[in-house]
This record gives C-alpha cells, structure tokens and sequence, in this order.
C-alpha cells in the first residue's frame, strides 16, 4: 500500500515539475543574446550578467536586501527567542496569548499590511530609511520566526535546567550551555527562513522604498513595469541563487523537517 | 520546560523585544484607521460611501473574490497529487522537498516574472506558437483573468503542498495497513482514512491561499495589467501613483474586513467537515 | 574497582526539616513535615504516588520553596539559599543528562563551572567514571548508551561535585528487574564507601527496604512512620504503613472487651492478644480494628501436640499451597476469611488440598491498629 498508481504517481512528478518550470524559463532567459525573448533562441551569451553586474543599482540593491536579511534575521530571532523562553519558563499562562498575538499578522492580508505599515511610518517619518523597511520585516517575520523557537524550546525537559541549576550554573550559564545548543535547529530555521522571507519580501516593501533605498525583489518589480530588458532574467536568476543556497544551507544545518510538522495549535 | 518558578519583574523585560514588534504592528492598524476616517484634515466617510455606492468599485472586489476562490480550490487540487507523491516517497522526500520550497520561497517577483516570459505577447508560448505555424497573431494569455489566475495558482501551489503533506505525514501509518487488512480497496481507503485525515491540512491551505490572493498585489498587477484590477493593485494604485492614502485606507480596511468575514465563513465550514475529528 | 578515597567523615550533611508544609493554591501537598536525617544516612523517602515524597525532594533542592516551615542543611537555613548555593547533587527521574555533551563531557560540566583546571577535571571523571564502572565509555554520547549505563552517567556527574547531599528522585524506575538489582547493590556499595547522605525518593517498598539504613514512609502529605526497614517491617505504627510495607494478613474485627487483655472478634474467631500489640489507639469495648499478621507468624501446628504458651490458635482450611524454593506459602481460609501462611518448606509437612489444620500464631506477633482513614484507604484503591 506505500505505492501510488502509476498514473497517480506521473501527474503528481509532472505537476511537481511544473512548480519550478518558470524559474528556468527565467533563468533560460537570461542567456539569451538578443534583446527580447525569442523562441527558438538564436544565441547564446553572458551580456545580461555583464550588464547587471555594470549597473551599480543592481549591486546596491543586492547588498541592501543582503545586509537587511541579515539584521532582519538576527534581530527577529532574538526577539522570538527572549520572548519564547519567557513565556515557557516563567509564564506558561499567558503563551496562548502571546501566541495569538504573534499569529494574528498571518491572516492580515498583505495589501492591507503594507498600507498599515506605510501609514505607521510615514507617521514616523522614516519612510525612504532602512529603518522602515526592517520595522516592517519584523512585523512580517515574528509569527515565521517565533514559530520553530517555540517548538524548539518547548521540548526542552525542565529537568535539564534543574540539572545545570544543582551543579552549579546560574541561569544564564544554563542558557548559554544546555538550552541554546539544544534548540540549536529551531533557532537555525528561524535565522534562515526569516532571512529568505526577508530577502525576497516585496508586497509591503515596496511601499517603504525611497530615492536612497530599495531592495533587490522592489527593484525587480520596478524595472518590470517599465521595461522588461532581458537584464532582468540575469538578476532574477541571482536572487534565486541566494535564496537556493539559504534553503541548501538549511537542510544541511538544521533539517526539512519543521516545514512538514503538523502544527499543533 | 516550565520549572515552576516565579518571574521577577527584570526577567519580564525579556518580554519587552516581542511586545515593542507587536506594538508596532497593533500601531500601524491604528494608523490605517485615523487614515481612512480622515479626507481634507476633518473625519469623513467619504472613501467608504464611494467603495458601497460605485459599481466599478464593486466589481473590484467581486472579481477579486471570485478569482481568489477559484485560485485556493485550484491550488489544493493540483497541490494534493504533489502531496501524495512526497508522501508515498520516503527515500527521496528530502530532495522533492526542496523542488517545493525552492519556488515556495523565491520572490514573487521573479516568479511572476517567469510567467511574464513564458505568457506575454512576445514571449515564450507565443514565440513557440508562431513558430510551429498555428498563430499568426500573439494569443492574449496575459492581462485578463487567466493570466491572474495561472499566476495566483502556481505561486501559491507549494504552500498547499507542504500544509497537505504535513497532515499526510501525521497519519498513523497503520491505520491504511488496518483498512487493507480489514478488506477495504485502494481507493475505498483512500477516501475513508487518508483523505479525511488529510482535511485539516487542505483546510489550513484554502484559507492561507485564498487569503494571500485577496491581499496580493505584485502578481495581479503584473499579470492583469492596469484594466483588470484587483483590489489589491487598486491600493498600490492610490498609494504610489495618486498619493491618496485616505483613500487606500478605506480600501484597506475593506479588505480587511472581508479576509475577516471569509475567514470566520471558511473555519465554520472547516469545523463542521472536520467535525469529528481530534 | 580503583576508588577515590572517602571524602568526608560522616560529619557533614544533616539535613533538618522543620514543620514545612506547601501549598498549591488550596491544595496542600505536604503539611507540616518534620524531619531529621543524620549525616552520611541512606534516607529513602517511600509511598505512594502522590504522597508529597518528590515535592519533599524538590523543597530540598530548592527547586521549590515551603509555604511554612524551614529546611537546614547542617544548620544552615536553606530558605534564601538558590539550588546552584545547596550543597546538594541530585540525580533526576528521567536522569536529564545533557544529550549533545559525551559521558565525560556529561560528568566534567559540573568541575567546569567550578573553574577547576583541565588536568584535574581529566583526573576526577577519570576516576568518577571508574568508580560506577564506565571504563573506556568516557567519548560515547547519551544515545549510545543503555539504560543501566545512563543510570551510572547520571551518579557520575553529581558525585563528582562531591555533594554532601545527594537526592535521588526514583532514578531506577525505568529499568528492568535485574538491571534494578544490580544498581540497587551499587549505589548502597558508593553510598557507604562516600559518606554521602543520600535522600532517595521510591514507590517500590521492596527496593526501600533493601538498600536504606532508614525510611521515611509516606501518605498523604504526612510522615507515617521513620524507622529503619527492620523497625517498619516489624513494628508498623498503622494499619497504612503495614500494608504498604511487605505481606499482611488483615483480620477486620471489634473489640470484645479491653482490659487486662485484649479480646478481639474477627470472622476467624475471636483472639486474646496483650493489651501492647494495640497501635496508634487506645481500644475499647466496641471499637472497629484490624488485626495484622505477617504471613510467617502464621504457623501451621501438628495436631496432638499442644500449642506453645502465648501461641493464639484457629482452625483453617487449606485452600492451595504453592512451593516457592526454600518457601512455601499456604492459602487457608478459616470461616470464611482468607490467610496466607509463608513457611519453611522443609518444616512444612504434606498438606492435603481442603485438609483441616489447627493454625496458630504468637500473640505478641499481632498488631492491632484502627481502619484506615478514607483518603488513605484510596492509596490502596480501597473503598473505606
């Protein structure tokens, strides 16, 4: 019975091909040599890569999204981690509270968050600042990155820490020693989802952009409504290299498998 | 891991971080509400009377609606034999899952993108076409309904995939060997143990699908163009094209108000399928 | 075994309990314990589930504080003093060692907080691991290990701390028999080598008796009885604390008449015990009691002989014997109560299935004790 029909199993391998097919269109794309996307191609070259890599907007955007990701992820993670540990140790009560706080942004449609979240900045005055941008990722991220943490910290046996207590180690040696390395993989996920989300957000991102800042995936939707220059095809496939590797680099450290758990609450 | 101790007041600071996030957030609805009351410096419900008494506004929202059901229940169907397979393949689970999550997470953006290639005038279905000599002139595939909805649908596929295969997963795995051996067929189990086992995670992805189509934005207005609006390119629309943040608001707050009411609609249904269940 | 020498004499270690009770919400859990035990004791703290044994252990790791009352530790009061300050090691249930450190790595941690050079931590897990008898497994992590061998991971790495103190929360529950026996030896072997006071925490009677010097029994949040097994086993102080400990045979009855003697009537005839063999009350004419006999004081006598002075006797029916090595036990039924005889077997003569005998037992070896309360009772899932 661990077998699926043949039929059953070709559509299945056909529609799961089909889910990255128009990545390698777009990354087909970007060898072409002419201007436009032609069918069959006539040629083959790098000129899209050179000229993404001329472009110095393409550069600084890239770095932007990169180094944004960066704090967006370690910041969230910390947040999510102090918070979750509170909560488990201290006040269990109120983590069905907490919880329901933090989720209540996923059923916020995105249309209506990056309008809340420009209206909340532009009150601010940082609208066209990092700042606004990693506010809102923050927003956006808490309920993805609390989420593993939780899990992860949750299985921790209390006893493990009464241990550490009776030989000797204060609270934050505990913490340091037993409890950090034994959630290590739901603070990885966390550190690297939140980071791919981050780095490829754009639906309420693009409405904090300004002249000094935009990000990599803003940057592409721009140019796409003015002119789809096959440069593009380039620059896309780079993001989707950055977000391949995080996703490798996940497997690798951390495991799959927190995406396939069945979510408890 | 909780130890049975009392917090101190200092401990609780640990807290403070979380609460600062999720004050912003509750804030920034705030600020979407004194935006959308407000036009010209005094309270106004002008934007809101203009959504309820224009049709072409209504049409918006009809067609936004429309399309996201038919996106979520399209989805979950092509999404299931995705599901089934990554389920019946332990082996090479892993390596599938990544075929997954790799367009899962990739930006919108880019993925719209490759959609713009392979559907637009001169890409790549057209060029294809030409060339094997059935069109003389380009097929519309892009800027109506179904360049939306192929668009929607295949963004949101893997996120239904992954919510199915989670509730596959969970399934005991003898329960199916119990069916067989009490007689049942292949599909007679399939439809009496693994599918209601598996509704759970259907549900969660209709309702997660369907309410990240109401709300989108990139890939409507990249697919659909400026004439087939959606709600959500008709607020990116007044933003950064009209500045009239009044306005976008207003439009926000309705759909929010309408994620909210198919929300508690779409879990009344879920509860009574799921009734019996857990 | 190469040993590390005693570290102490049996002078440190004095843990005093005084009228400490705790609370949840309205729930007490313990009240008003007192307690004494002497340094360098093996202590086990026995009864059932839920008899506030385990909330005792964790009130001396300061896991937990007292709603009242005071705990001291060699005269020290505990009160303000956090676990990491007791000088206390505990070994946990579940064991909780540390699944991403090695067995060495599990038993260092300890010396490690301490600042302690890493020569010398080499040296004392060395010779910690030596001790509960982990040679060569100092590099395996907690997974490759079996249960027995986690058991003396867990030993190892709160000895090694030197503790004066060191409580054991059920830490053999979870092994089979065998295992169970062998490490019941070890660590009264390790106990007494070290002088460590030893607090353990168990359910299982048998294993109290076998490897405590003294044992606190339990019920209820109260103490029932301190004594050493001997004492506990010998002379019960209630009808709890004889039923929870080893076999008895309880004969449920009233008082005839209290005077010079007592005059019992049971359903299995009415016996003159001395007035002493009475416990926790004083009896009068017309008080419920029972009267507890252990299996071995129930002798079956040779007819035609005449009973030992201060013998009590009875007529039974043997219901079925059962021949188990050196002993046998007999299921007799007399008027309808039902008693176990355990005797030598090579004492025993041929016993017919449904034979009469003339049974007897001395009356000094009868205790008499008031029924069991209703919230006791539930302990033995009786029904007062």
């Amino acid at each position: 019975m661990r077998k699926m029909t043949p039929p059953m199993k070709m559509l299945g391998i056909v529609l799961l091909l089909a889910l990255p097919a128009p990545i390698f269109i777009v990354f087909g794309a970007s060898f072409n040599g002419t201007g436009y996307i032609q069918f069959p191609p006539v040629s083959w070259s790098l000129r899209w890569y050179a000229e993404a890599f001329t472009d110095p907007r393409w550069g600084r955007a890239v770095l932007t999204s990169l180094w944004i990701a960066a704090v967006v992820a370690t910041l969230i993670t910390a947040i999510s981690f102090l918070a979750a540990y509170f909560t488990l140790r201290y006040a269990p009560k109120i983590s069905g509270w907490l919880e329901l706080a933090i989720f209540s942004p996923l059923f916020f449609p995105h249309a209506s968050m990056g309008v809340a979240a420009v209206a909340l900045m532009a009150g601010m005055g940082i609208v066209g600042t990092p700042w606004a941008i990693i506010l809102a990722h923050l927003m956006v991220t808490i309920p993805f990155s609390y989420r593993p943490i939780h899990v992860a910290l949750k299985s921790v046996d209390p006893d493990l820490i009464r241990a550490a207590e009776v030989m000797g180690a204060s609270e934050l040696r505990a913490l340091w020693d037993i409890i950090l390395p034994i959630c290590r993989s739901g603070i990885l996920t966390s550190l690297l989802f939140t980071g791919i989300i981050s780095f490829d957000e754009v639906t309420v991102t693009m409405f904090l952009i300004g002249p000094d800042i935009t990000t990599l995936p803003v940057q592409i939707f721009t140019f796409i409504q003015d002119d789809a220059s096959p440069v593009l095809a380039a620059i896309s496939t780079l993001s989707v290299v950055i977000t391949f590797v995080a996703i490798l680099l996940l497997e690798r450290v951390a495991g799959l498998s927190f995406f396939v758990q069945r979510q408890s609450s | 891991m909780n130890t049975g101790e009392k917090p101190t007041l200092a401990k609780g600071l640990m807290l403070l971080p979380a609460l600062i996030v999720l004050g912003l957030f509750f804030s920034s609805v705030i600020m979407l509400f004194s935006n959308a009351f407000v036009d010209r410096g005094g309270f106004s419900l002008r934007y809101f009377e203009q959504i309820f008494s224009r049709p072409d506004y209504h049409v918006v929202f009809y067609r936004t609606v429309i399309t996201s059901i038919i996106v979520a229940l399209l989805a979950v169907l092509l999404a299931y034999p995705i599901a089934l397979l990554l389920w019946r393949s332990e082996k090479h689970r892993n390596m599938l899952l990544i075929v997954v999550l790799v367009p899962w997470l990739v930006s919108l953006v880019v993925r719209t993108y490759g959609w713009i290639i392979l559907l637009g005038p001169k890409g790549f279905v057209n060029a294809f076409l030409g060339w094997v000599g059935v069109i003389d002139t380009p097929l519309k595939l892009m800027f109506n309904d179904t360049g939306i909805i192929i668009g929607l649908t295949h963004v949101l596929i893997p996120f239904a995939v992954i919510s199915i295969l989670a509730s596959l997963l969970s399934i005991e795995e003898n329960l199916e060997e119990a069916s067989r051996v009490l007689g049942a067929g292949r599909w007679q189990t399939f439809r009496t143990i693994v599918l209601p086992l598996s509704l759970p995670g259907v549900f969660t992805s209709l309702i997660v699908i369907y309410l990240a189509c109401v709300g989108a934005i990139v890939t409507p207005l990249l697919l659909g163009g400026i004439t087939e609006k959606f709600v959500g390119s008709q607020i990116y629309q007044e933003v950064m094209a009209t500045f009239n943040m009044s306005k976008a608001a207003a439009w926000s707050i309705c759909l929010l108000s309408l994620s909210f009411l198919s929300l508690v609609i779409l879990k009344i249904i879920e509860r009574r399928a799921l009734r019996g269940q857990e | 075994m190469i040993r590390p020498t005693p570290i102490r004499d049996a002078a440190v270690g004095t843990i005093d309990i005084e009228n400490v009770s705790k609370s949840y919400g309205d729930s007490e859990v313990l009240s008003e314990v007192s307690l004494s035990i002497p340094a360098g004791s093996f202590l086990t703290l026995l009864g059932p589930s839920g008899c506030g044994k385990t909330t005792l252990l964790r009130l001396i790791a300061g896991f937990i504080s007292p709603t009242r009352g005071a705990i001291r530790i060699d005269g020290r009061d505990m009160t303000q003093v956090p676990t990491q300050k007791r000088p206390i090691g505990m070994v946990f249930q579940n064991l909780a060692l540390f699944p991403h450190f090695s067995v060495a790595e599990n038993i260092a941690y300890g010396l490690k907080l301490r600042g302690i050079s890493a020569s010398e931590i080499e040296t004392r897990v060395g010779s910690f691991i030596q001790l509960v008898g982990l040679d060569g497994l100092g590099e395996r992590r907690i997974a490759q290990l079996s249960g027995g061998q986690k058991q003396r991971v867990a030993l190892a790495r709160s000895l090694v701390l030197e503790p004066a103190i060191l409580l054991l929360d059920e830490p053999l529950s979870a092994l089979d028999l065998q295992l169970r026996k062998q490490l019941q030896f070890a660590l009264k072997d390790i106990q007494r080598h070290l002088r460590t006071t030893f607090v353990f925490v168990t359910h299982d009677q048998e294993e109290a008796t076998m490897i405590s010097d003294r044992i606190v029994v339990m019920s209820n949040g109260n103490v029932q009885q301190v004594g050493t097994p001997q004492e506990i086993y010998a002379d019960p102080q209630n009808l709890f604390v004889a039923k929870f400990i080893g076999e008895v045979n309880e004969l449920p009855g009233r008082v005839r008449s209290a005077g010079q003697h007592l005059a019992v009537e049971t359903g299995a005839g009415t016996f003159q015990l001395p007035v002493g063999v009475a416990r926790g009350l004083t009896p009068t004419a017309g008080n419920s009691v029972t009267i507890c006999l252990r299996p071995e004081k129930i002798a079956i006598l040779d007819t035609g002989v005449p009973p030992a002075s201060g013998m009590v006797t009875a007529e039974a029916r043997v219901l079925d014997t059962l021949v188990i090595g050196p002993l046998t036990r007999i299921t007799l039924e007399a008027q309808g109560t039902r008693m176990i005889s355990v005797q030598m077997t090579d004492a025993l003569g041929p016993l017919r299935q449904g034979a009469m005998v003339r049974i007897g037992f001395p009356a000094d070896a009868a205790r008499v004790f008031a029924p069991l309360t209703a919230d006791l009772a539930s302990a033995f899932g009786e029904h007062a």
